[in-house]
């Protein structure tokens, strides 16, 4: 049985195609697929987009449960924000980075058996308006997330680079899956031609014929037809098949997209961004990379090396795919706003937590995957330059602005390129000096995650003595409180700096990500 | 288009707040939307996208009625928003106060861009000004059919020194694009330190004839925007107009961010 993958793209009217805010990757050896709408109104959405698409097909979340999708989400959006160059920003476009950005996301994984190729399972993952269709039997036997015409609305949720968002939002993520057999063909569609199609089949037509029969030039008529009638909003489109036994016309990914290389930051990225900055799209018709023909879901073309292969995957040597420790050995319930009962466990939590994080850091470390070794992990470097972050990061003594701003300033220091978004995880949005309250830290454990030359990953937990006001007399009161942090970190030269955070507090208070108690004043 | 009152009464102080004249929270709330319409814009790695077309029309000051952007836009009528972006008069710091993340607020210090200054120092054209803004406008509409229209707010004392300006409201609002008539918001700022309307369907509660005068003018707000206020827990009933009075620094600016939110795009 042969399976056929096709892409059909049109960007919105008056756009070119390297302005299209619709993504989509693919692994034809992992039977992944993945098609993502970036918000027009948002910050790089194309970049957002692009990196959600990307990294589903290289490190997917399905099976996680709505924790460790915030956690994958999270780490999606630590590249995001690497991949801003914040200083070179115009004060304009720093505000709206700060806004963060917002994408839809839909993905598909298909899998059979070798006992009988011409069956098997999918599941899936959808948030927001990007929708997945399976056509069984001449009929549309699955629609997801959304299922009538009529519902396509202003409002949908996305994911979104802010976590804060993202808790809101991830709840309504649809997980579904089901069995296929051939001749099935499913449709990964953003929300302009999913509404079309779902409108055309409740007329009773059948527009997955009209999809298949269409090749690029063919589609980008009649999308433009659709639109002129007024049967097609004003958007971009992306559709993306998968012919499972069924013949497609489009078997070619649209234009290749361009991400600006010479303003990517210099660092080395964990993951799906590749080294030389081309977007996922990049049809790349060079002979290493050409589709050597129709592929079996899950076993791999003849000859090539599995996942490495792929035009969809990063380039370049191969590159271990790690899930995040919360996102996968924890399933996030570390970084939960804490229960009512887990004030009383406060304690055996966080040492859980620190075994856990202790354990997963062991074993990455220890028992890596099959990959080639990366260069001897300097974990001491990591520990160290997190121990003093800590340290300064929750010990403060009071006093004005001016010191206030002198204790910003070293903070900033630790933080690669002064990055506004970690600042603001570090410390809360920028509390009102005068801080009316001082913080020590009494113990710091740190347990790193994982570690390349470049790059680690690492928990502290922090134990703090502070001081902070009690009534209105000047009169204060001693209270202690262990934080647990979750940070990524990056090397520039000999220095180790903060490339993301994360701070929850164990003992669960109230209070979201504060390190540093809100204005007390 | 911005069509800024620039008479001497406008000197005068800012819904019973002494230490705010009417012409500072006007220059303000330009100075702040003209920031919020950038950053609306800048989507990318790119300069901002060139979704707008800005203008401000200064009335009542010794230069008369004329375009009031000033350093090196001085005199244009007409600047697309990337240029705007490159050219203020000067970057103020500011404090601004800020979610803290954890549903209170904070205070923060924030780049402020200053197009504007406070000017307040004659009479009250209104219709000379609504008449240079159709001359303005009209030109713009036929060449940009396609586009949405043109959005024109007048922001004034609403003391109107050289006549009734309704004929002249109604004949700007009667220009249109192929996706309908020029919008004219009126944003009244009073001394009277009377309770704010932002958005009304009747002139109903509305404190004095000035105020009645300037709903009376201003366009009712297309569907979408009535949608837009009814997610921000506005009443939005049939009817409701591009109007608000005595809105405060902070009404004021949800008010002009509500009424130009222009879908560019799903």
């Amino acid at each position: 049985m042969e399976i056929r993958y096709g892409a059909l793209q049109e960007p919105k009217p008056g756009a070119k195609a390297d302005q299209c805010e619709d993504a989509l990757a693919y692994s034809d050896t992992r039977g992944l697929v993945a098609v993502s709408d970036g918000a027009s109104n948002a910050f790089e959405s194309r970049l957002w987009a692009r990196l959600l698409a990307q990294g589903f097909v290289a490190d997917s979340p399905l099976g996680f449960g709505d924790d460790g999708l915030l956690s994958w989400t999270d780490s999606v959006a630590y590249r995001w924000s690497e991949a801003i160059p914040w200083q070179a920003l115009s004060v304009f476009q720093k505000a709206k980075a700060r806004e963060g950005s917002a994408s839809t996301l839909v993905g598909l994984e298909l899998t059979t058996s070798s006992r009988r190729p011409t069956a098997g399972t999918w599941r899936c993952l959808a948030l927001g308006d990007s929708c997945l269709f399976q056509v069984s039997g001449d009929r549309l036997a699955e629609k997801l997330p959304v299922s009538r015409s009529a519902d396509f609305g202003l409002h949908t949720p996305l994911l979104y680079t802010e976590r804060d968002s993202n808790r809101q939002n991830i709840p309504a993520a649809v997980r579904w899956h089901g069995t296929w057999q051939q001749g099935d063909c499913f449709f990964l569609l953003t929300d302009a031609i999913a509404q079309w199609f779902l409108r055309e089949d409740e007329r009773g037509a059948a527009p997955w014929k009209t999809l298949i029969s269409l090749d690029e030039a063919g589609f980008s008529a009649f999308v433009k037809e659709k639109r002129a009638r007024h049967q097609m909003r004003q958007d971009d489109v992306t559709a993306f098949m998968v012919g499972l036994g069924v013949p497609l016309a489009a078997r070619r990914t649209p234009t290749p997209v361009e991400v600006q290389p010479s303003r990517q930051q210099a660092i080395e990225p964990i993951g799906a961004v590749e080294p030389d900055g081309r977007a996922e799209l990049t049809a790349s018709p060079s002979p290493g990379r050409q589709r050597a023909g129709p592929v079996p879901v899950g076993a791999g073309p003849p000859g090539a090396t599995a996942g490495i292969d792929d035009p969809y995957l990063p380039a370049g040597p191969p590159q271990t795919h790690d899930h995040y420790g919360a996102g996968e050995a924890g399933q996030g319930t570390e970084w939960d706003d804490a229960a009512p009962s887990w004030r009383r466990r406060a304690a055996v939590v966080g040492a859980c937590v620190l075994i856990l994080a202790l354990a997963i850091g062991i074993s990455r470390l220890g028992f890596g995957g099959s990959a080639p070794s990366p260069p001897a992990p300097p974990v001491p470097a990591v520990q160290t330059a997190a121990k003093d972050l800590a340290d300064l990061l929750t010990t403060y003594q009071g006093g004005d602005a001016a010191s206030y701003q002198a204790y910003e300033a070293k903070l900033a220091s630790h933080v690669l390129h002064g990055n506004p978004v970690v600042m603001t995880q570090l410390t809360g949005s920028g509390s009102a000096p005068p801080f009316l309250f001082t913080s020590q830290t009494k113990g710091v454990t740190v347990a790193v995650v994982r570690s390349t030359g470049s790059q680690a990953e690492l928990y502290l937990v922090v134990d703090q003595a502070i001081t902070i006001p009690s009534g209105d007399r000047g009169a204060t009161q001693d209270t202690s409180r262990r934080l647990l942090i979750h940070l990524t970190m990056a090397r520039q030269g000999q220095q180790w700096l903060v490339s993301s955070a994360q701070v929850r507090p164990v003992a669960g208070q109230a209070t979201g990500a504060l390190v540093l108690p809100a204005s007390t004043s | 288009m911005f069509l800024l009152d620039q008479s001497y009464s406008m000197n005068d102080s800012f819904a019973g707040d002494a230490k705010t004249s009417k012409a500072k929270a006007a220059a303000d709330a330009i100075n702040d939307l003209l920031m919020d319409l950038i950053v609306r814009c800048s989507l990318d790695f790119e300069g901002p996208r060139y979704y707008f077309d800005v203008g401000v029309i200064g009335y009542g000051s010794q230069a008369g009625v004329g375009p009031c952007l000033g350093g090196t836009l001085k005199g244009r009528s007409l600047v697309p928003i990337g240029e705007l972006a490159e050219n203020q008069l000067r970057v103020e710091q500011r404090p601004k106060m800020v979610s803290d993340g954890s549903g209170g607020l904070t205070s923060t210090t924030i780049s402020f861009p200053v197009w504007f200054d406070p000017v307040a120092e004659g009479g009250t054209p209104m219709q000379e000004a609504l008449k240079l803004a159709a001359a303005v406008v009209g030109p713009w509409v036929a060449a940009h059919q396609e586009s949405y229209p043109p959005i024109v707010i007048n922001i004034t004392d609403g003391e109107p020194t050289t006549g009734d300006p309704t004929k002249a409201a109604r004949a700007l609002t009667s220009l249109h694009s192929a996706d309908g008539d020029v919008l004219l918001y009126n944003v009244h700022l009073s001394a009277l330190a009377a309770a704010p309307v932002s958005f009304p369907a009747s002139s109903a509660k509305l404190p004095d004839r000035y105020a009645g005068l300037l709903f009376s003018m201003s366009s009712e707000v297309p569907h979408q925007i009535r949608e837009e206020l009814s997610v921000e827990g506005y009443p939005a009933e049939p009817g409701t107009r591009g109007f608000t009075f005595n809105a405060d620094a902070w009404a004021l600016l949800q008010f002009l961010d509500i009424g130009t939110r222009v879908t560019l795009g799903a």
